[in-house]
């Protein structure tokens, strides 16, 4: 079973279209997760029928029990998130402020505050309209995607895989460089970076790259609207050449991209030959020798 | 001296978890008597932040001089390096039995930390 | 109601659950026709990538340091117990045989553990998240945030930046942060109204309703502008119609307006149907929060 998972940076630069398309073309071979939760798309283009769904807890939060509160205002004070506040005479936690660093739970002198498991969001396990097993997530209110959701959600991707006995397991993977991402490279077997030809498509490009070779993936790249910027084009290609990336494709700025979206489609569905090769092509690179 | 795995499961047949904060568990081996005992890691699993150096603390904590693992970030290297652990890493489907036998020759790879 | 000069003094932000969708296209604008009533305070808190000054460069900013609390061990003090380590949430503080070490990038600057050292070894230290850039010229102050490269306290400096003092009372503008998690919720959250920003696309109206619940928990007062406005999609009207949600203003799909604003330029100064449409956006925007209060 091979994992691959799908990066670049920034919003914007085609990684979610690319990825729903490698997933129209793989079909019931490769289950799909998306692990962008911040900004999870790909249902949108999948339909998916849910068969099951379930809680996810991340992180905790303070809940003050009034019955031992004596109001002596000491969480108050030593929030450092600003979400104690007077109101009506006592101390209310605000939910959305509270980070959960338990500094109030220690400090309080009459053990009125406990913290508790904090429900950051649910998971699903689905299946898409392509007959690809698709693994999501939904945030809850003000939720942060973190490592550990990304972790679960590849986590419950490669149980499926296994189970099924699928050869492939595509993921849709988070923007930036923090810790979510950090979360999705692990246990990877090739990374998929797409990224656009502008300074910022190079830059991002680039902190990518330093992650892959700290922890020593395979990868390659895609050049999503190569024609948007000719010198960014010939810098990022240097760049791929100097790290022995592989540069499988470059794609012109196409209006199809904008298009199939806009109907709820894939780019293998839109009727533009040239994408539809294009995307074959990183499809069969991807999946070759399996 | 005692090595560090990070370990998908109990026992010598399970394999190493490539992942380190993150991995479901420690497999702990004493390299004078061969006996090995298990460390759960289900706490770092479900952290929310800082899995990596809450697992370092961890296998710290078990006396280990030497972790066997996929690859350790760059927060926990430092860690482990602050600790004098050195880290060395496997291709992925290795057993713990397996990387055993390849640490005990001295063929596994060290991580530059 | 009448305006007079100076007497616009509400806070209103713009924010938009994705980035690109037109935020800084908005709050720009909107700035640039407020002047023409009274003094404009703009913040643009959009701190990974804050570009509201690429449109006013005739004010010049300057930078101060924004620094947040991390924790500095003093050794010599230091009886390595360890409690540090245990009531850290955040694992940002290691304890070893013979050190302590501690992990700024992962440090929530939550105070715990120099509440909590039993020998009282553990002082606070500083370290640079990011910069406030803030310069006046005629009736506007600019307020920038810039977060460093590779932090991620994105809502700490947030918090700061809407701290910076403010040089005339009149309208204050505010360029949230994209998304739906903590840095909007601070940008938004005692401000008297948020203009939303959708585009009318699939992606768009499910990022843009992310953000209508966000706004509906929390309990902030908004409206929506659809911008990109194609003629035959009526996709987000639809969608407004059904929740019972306001559309603000329409601002249309057009190849003048991207140029202009591609450029740098502020479109209500080159194109004067595209400037009604603000004026009309602040016009009713002053209405509401007007109307709320009464």
């Amino acid at each position: 079973m091979k994992e691959i998972v799908i990066m670049s940076g920034k919003g914007g630069t085609g990684k979610t279209s690319i990825t729903a398309a490698l997933g129209a073309l793989a079909g019931s071979k490769a289950v799909m997760a998306d692990c962008d939760v911040d900004a999870a798309n790909l249902h949108l283009l999948f339909d998916p029928q849910v068969e099951h769904e379930e809680d996810f807890y991340s992180g905790k939060k303070a809940v003050i029990d009034y019955d031992l509160c004596t109001d002596c205002g000491i969480c108050e004070e030593k929030c450092a998130f600003d979400a104690i506040h007077w109101q009506d005479g006592r101390v209310v936690i605000n939910d959305v402020s509270c980070e959960g660093c338990s500094v109030c739970f220690h400090l309080c002198p009459v053990d009125a505050i406990r913290m508790e498991d904090n429900l950051a969001g649910k998971w699903y396990r689905a299946k898409s309209r392509f007959d690809n097993p698709f693994v999501y997530a939904h945030l809850g209110i003000g939720q942060e995607n973190s490592g550990k959701l990304v972790s679960k959600v590849k986590q419950e991707a490669k149980k499926v895989a296994e189970e099924l006995q699928r050869p492939f397991i595509f993921v849709d993977g988070p923007p930036g460089v923090g810790c979510p991402v950090i979360s999705s490279l692990s246990n990877a077997d090739h990374i998929l970076i797409v990224t656009e030809a502008t300074e910022s498509g190079l830059h991002d490009l680039q902190r990518l790259v330093e992650l892959t070779e700290y922890f020593k993936l395979s990868a390659s790249c895609v050049i999503n609207k190569n024609d948007l910027n000719e010198e960014s084009d010939r810098a990022i290609s240097a760049f791929c050449r100097e790290h022995n990336i592989p540069v499988v494709e470059r794609i012109p700025f196409h209006p199809a991209f904008y298009e199939t979206l806009e109907q709820g489609k894939t780019l293998i569905e839109s009727d533009n030959k040239e994408i539809i090769a294009k995307i074959e092509h990183i499809y069969q690179y991807l999946t070759k020798g399996e | 001296m005692k090595v560090a795995f990070t370990a998908q499961g109990n026992g010598w047949y399970e394999k190493v978890d490539l992942r380190f904060g993150r991995a479901k568990g420690f497999f702990i081996v004493d390299t004078e008597t061969d006996q090995a005992e298990y460390l759960d890691n289900t706490q770092n699993l479900e952290a929310a932040h800082g899995a990596g150096t809450s697992a370092a603390q961890s296998v710290i904590n078990t006396g280990a001089g030497a972790l066997v693992s996929g690859s350790v970030g760059p927060k926990a290297g430092s860690v482990l390096k602050a600790a004098g652990i050195e880290v060395y890493t496997v291709e992925g489907g290795t057993t713990l039995k397996d990387a055993y036998n390849l640490f005990k020759q001295g063929k596994l790879k060290k991580q530059v930390l | 109601m009448d305006t007079e000069e100076g007497d616009v003094k509400m806070k209103i932000a713009v924010a938009s659950g994705k980035g690109g969708t037109g935020k800084t296209l908005i709050s720009t604008n909107l700035a640039r026709v407020a002047l023409e009533q009274g003094s404009v305070t703009l913040f643009d808190l959009d701190v990974e990538e804050p570009n509201a000054h690429l449109f006013f460069s005739e004010v010049e900013q300057k930078s101060e340091p924004v620094e947040k609390m991390i924790p500095v061990v003093d050794v010599s003090i230091c009886e390595l117990s360890g409690v540090c380590s245990k009531v850290c949430e955040y694992h940002a503080i290691i304890t070893l045989a013979n050190q302590v070490m501690v992990f700024p990038e992962l440090c929530h600057s939550c105070y715990g553990c120099l509440e909590m050292c039993p020998s009282k070894a553990i002082s606070e230290g500083k370290k640079q998240i990011g910069m406030i850039k803030h310069g006046a010229k005629d009736h506007l102050q600019l307020i920038s945030g810039l977060l460093k490269v590779g932090e991620s306290a994105t809502t700490a400096l947030i918090r700061d930046v809407k701290k910076f003092p403010i040089q005339k009372s009149g309208l204050q503008i505010y360029d949230a942060p994209p998304g739906t998690s903590c840095p909007v919720i601070e940008t938004v959250k005692d401000l008297d109204y948020v203009i939303l920003v959708g585009e009318p696309t699939p992606f768009g109206l499910h990022d843009l309703n992310l953000l209508v619940q966000v706004l509906q928990e929390i309990g902030q007062p908004f409206g929506v502008v659809v911008n990109k406005a194609v003629t035959g999609n009526d996709r987000i009207e639809q969608y407004c119609a059904q929740k019972g949600l306001e559309i603000l203003a329409h601002i249309p799909l057009r190849s003048d307006i991207a140029g202009a604003y591609a450029k740098g330029q502020l479109v209500s100064e080159v194109l004067p149907d595209v400037k009604q449409i603000f004026q009309e956006l602040l016009e009713t925007v002053t209405r509401k929060v007007n109307g709320a209060v009464a």
